[in-house]
């Protein structure tokens, strides 16, 4: 089972991780011969108290990504319920070792959009991705692991 | 480690909604919802027919909507958003996870913007 380290930092447990056009949107550019946004890195924070993770609104913007719904969100730090627009994307986290068998892959996974960048990180983790995932915080330690 | 909880092939759309004809909704207006928002007019049907999915144990599937038109209901997130772009391509639709606790939701956002809940 691949597994990702790290020490945690005072935002919490980070994650690099990439989002890309979703694989259902990607087939429907390409028979319309329209340009696929390339995939963009982000910061993510693995927070188990979000449902569906959710992405900064400067990468949705950068990938072009349309709304394909909306959901009532709970962000405090942003003020409270809220809607928020959702849109469906790709998450893939690259495993250290470079090898493509090792990295997570979710082609078509819906995401939240929220203005996160004022916090210092551009996505939240949340359970929809740890559903498939193993995730060990050590607080004493300092060090979390995250295994799919 | 699988990246879909259920399988493709228990993705499925009852016959009983599917392409259910629906009667115009009323003029979409979501309180606590941004004017310039798209698919507000989906999100209103969604609205409207959550009390009946609710009822008919629809809790937790994803439901596919276009303008006034319920597509149907699929049981996870790939198998709906693969219906949408393979029915409607780049055009927008609109996918709503089916969740008991929207109504009380939005009740409480209508409440801080100062209005009745749809």
């Amino acid at each position: 089972m691949p597994t990702l380290k790290g020490a945690v930092d005072r935002d919490g447990a980070l994650l690099n991780i990439e989002f890309g056009v979703s694989a259902s949107a990607i087939q429907n550019l390409r028979a319309s011969h329209r340009p696929i946004p390339q995939p963009v890195s982000a910061i993510a924070v693995v927070d188990s108290g979000a449902e569906v993770t959710c992405l900064d609104t400067s990468l949705v913007q950068k990938l072009g990504l349309s709304v394909v719904g909306f959901s009532t969100a709970n962000v405090p730090a942003i003020g409270g319920v809220h809607f928020s627009a959702m849109h469906a994307v790709s998450l893939t986290i690259r495993h250290p070792s470079g090898h493509a068998g090792g990295n997570l892959v979710i082609p078509d996974l819906p995401v939240l959009e929220v203005p996160l960048g004022v916090l210092g990180y551009h996505s939240l983790i949340g359970r929809d991705v740890l559903a498939k995932c193993h995730f060990v915080y050590d607080g004493p330690g300092s060090w979390f692991e995250f295994s799919y | 480690m699988s990246t879909e909880s259920v399988p493709k092939s228990q993705s499925s759309v009852p016959k009983d909604v599917t392409s259910v004809p629906i009667a115009p909704p009323s003029i979409p207006k979501i309180p606590g919802m941004s004017p310039d928002m798209p698919l507000q007019q989906e999100y209103s049907v969604y609205l409207r027919e959550l009390p009946r999915l609710l009822a008919e144990g629809h809790a937790g599937r994803y439901v596919l909507i276009k303008g006034d038109e319920l597509v149907g209901l699929y049981d996870t997130t790939t198998a709906v958003l693969e219906a949408g772009y393979e029915r409607f391509g780049l055009d927008p639709f609109c996918v709503q996870k089916v969740d008991p606790r929207d109504p009380e939701r939005v009740a409480a956002i209508a409440a801080r913007a100062g209005a009745c809940p749809p």
